[in-house]
């Protein structure tokens, strides 16, 4: 497949809005990069024809995960403001470099001159809802209904780790 | 350069992005939301090898690796309230009582 116009600007969008989660300052400006990233995710799933992921990118990702860092961010002494160190950002741009070095040096093969690599492409639709379902209930049934007590310890794991944070009343349990 | 080549690059470079935050990021939520850019990095993988091989499989687990975010960040939310709502600085590397 060429490259195409709608890919290209969400790929962009999506790289930018990253690059905005790591840089700004304000909590608030970070969230508000998180939420442009998912849904600019979120169209990039749509032009991979990968519909119910985007759907569900959307609603659990800009939906849920945005709005309950955005509680945390009000929750927190001066909003989270942070101050940051030169040898901290030091440190920061050579991991991110190492890590672009070693995905770039995987990738390299796509770029060499007169290179054969290339991802094959099907032609045609993506795969349906209906047959995203599918596996869901057959091969990969253990790890979805591993999510439901994963879920459930994560619920659990939340509130436990708030109470202790509460004192006690003194009129007991009213 | 095609479509998927492109989708390739961009989750490599947001998944540098997210190592990058993860490392020099004082703010716990700012930390967590770089762990997110990985994670979506990582399913925006899941999906394009569903779509190149035209298997579902990938696009089903990138819908179990999206449940995983949630419960990370619902954790890692909590965890931070926990320790940082009562102290005046909000900085990971302060804490004492939880160094290992």
């Amino acid at each position: 497949m060429e490259l195409s116009a709608p890919v290209a600007v969400c790929c962009a969008l999506a790289a930018l809005s990253a690059l905005g989660v790591v840089l700004l300052r304000r909590p608030v400006h970070v969230a508000l990069g998180l939420l442009g990233h998912s849904l600019s995710m979120a169209a990039l799933y749509l032009t991979l024809s990968a519909q119910l992921m985007a759907v569900a990118q959307t609603l659990i990702y800009s939906g849920a995960i945005v709005v309950l860092f955005l509680i945390v961010v009000t929750l927190l002494p001066e909003g989270g403001q942070e101050k940051l160190s030169f040898g901290g950002i030091f440190l920061a741009v050579m991991a991110g470099a190492a890590v672009l070095a070693v995905l770039g040096g995987a990738l390299a093969g796509f770029f060499a001159p007169g290179s054969t690599a290339a991802l094959p492409v099907l032609a045609g639709e993506g795969p349906s809802v209906k047959e995203v379902g599918k596996p869901l209930f057959s091969t990969l049934v253990v790890p979805f209904e591993l999510t439901a007590p994963l879920l459930l310890a994560a619920i659990v794991t939340a509130i436990a780790l708030w109470r202790r944070q509460e004192k006690p009343r003194a009129g007991g349990l009213d | 350069m095609t479509n998927e080549i492109l989708v390739v690059v961009a989750a490599a470079f947001v998944f540098a992005c997210g190592a990058m935050g993860v490392v020099y990021r004082k703010n716990p939520v700012a930390v967590l939301m770089s762990v997110e850019l990985m994670i979506n990095a990582a399913i925006l993988l899941l999906i394009l090898g569903s779509r190149i091989h035209g298997n579902a499989e990938g696009q089903a687990a990138g819908l179990l690796v999206l449940v995983l975010g949630a419960a990370e960040a619902v954790v890692g939310l909590a965890l931070a309230l926990a320790v940082f709502r009562s102290r005046s600085r909000v900085d990971v590397d302060e804490p004492k009582e939880i160094a290992g």
